[in-house]
């Protein structure tokens, strides 16, 4: 489309008178826009810095109960192992084939071959 | 982080008479327009400085459409409860009210516009003829130099409703301003 000349002419007076407005603008209005920029430039780069600490700080509090919940679970998962070799019993009576009751009765045999190994 | 601070600084000082006068075009008032301008530059360093430079000026008129917008909302809303609480007072109240003899405030200097200041004044006038849309398209693009992508993104419009706004804006403020600027 053709560019009307009148047109660009308009506009470039427009343009002229706005940028003069601009120039003469009052010196109250010049100041307080001067401190609106001052304090946007210094509140908007403190906030962008606390920005970054809010997604950090959560995602280090969440790496250190990690860090701490694994830390009491192998603890505890040790002394499940080795609490006088009564857990590694107790595992061996669950995945063994003999009858529970077996176990049940497993003093009363220990008591009678005593008897018999004493009587022999 | 000091040079982006500085150079955010310098890009903000570089608009902020433009985005001032913008703002006061359409509002009609020189706290609210400063207020406006604040909060747009606040948004733009707290979501936007770690953009491109180049980014910045289509992003922060875009910040300031939407203040703007914002603030139309909020005057509308005002607006109603006032012509409500009027024709509840009465008409006789309204007359004795002393600011409705307010003049509406000037956009620059009162002493050094009466200097060459007609032509700013009749043009400031005429674009506050102009419905919302086209004034601030004709400002962003006749005057901040934007593409019409660029002002479509600012206006969250599309391109086509841009062309539009601004060729019926450029045609409105030509017939209004032909004894000024024959």
């Amino acid at each position: 489309m053709k560019e009307d000349p009148n047109e660009q002419d308009f506009l470039a007076t427009v343009r002229k008178t706005l940028d003069a407005g601009g120039d003469t603008l009052d010196p109250a209005i010049c100041s307080r826009l001067a401190r609106a920029r001052l304090t946007a430039v210094e509140k908007g780069l403190a906030c962008g810095r606390r920005r970054w600490l809010w997604l950090v700080a959560p995602l280090t509090a969440s790496l250190v109960v990690v860090l701490v919940v694994a830390a009491l679970f192998f603890k505890t998962g040790t002394d499940l192992r080795h609490p006088n070799g009564e857990t590694v019993a107790d595992l061996e009576i669950i995945t063994s084939t003999e009858a529970p009751d077996f176990y049940a009765d497993l003093d009363f045999y220990q008591w009678l071959a005593e008897g018999e190994n004493h009587a022999g | 982080m000091v040079d982006q601070s500085r150079a955010m600084e310098r890009f903000l000082a570089s608009i902020e008479k433009q985005a001032y006068q913008m703002a006061v075009i359409a509002v009609s008032n020189r706290d609210e327009a400063l207020d406006l301008v604040q909060d747009a530059m606040l948004a733009l360093v707290r979501h936007y400085s770690a953009k491109e430079e180049a980014q910045w000026r289509p992003l922060f008129f875009r910040i300031l459409q939407s203040r703007i917008r914002d603030w139309y909302r909020r005057d509308r809303v005002r607006q109603r409860w006032r012509g409500w609480l009027e024709r509840w007072r009465g008409d006789e109240e309204e007359a004795a009210d002393p600011f409705n003899k307010v003049p509406a405030p000037e956009l620059c200097n009162p002493a050094r516009q009466a200097e060459g200041g007609a032509a700013l004044t009749a043009l400031v006038e005429a674009l506050r003829k102009l419905s919302l849309r086209q004034q601030q398209t004709f400002l962003l693009r006749a005057w901040h130099g934007l593409s019409v992508d660029e002002t479509a993104q600012a206006m969250q419009c599309s391109a086509g409703s841009v062309k539009t706004h601004y060729s019926r804006a450029v045609h409105a403020l030509r017939e209004m301003l032909e004894d000024h600027w024959p």
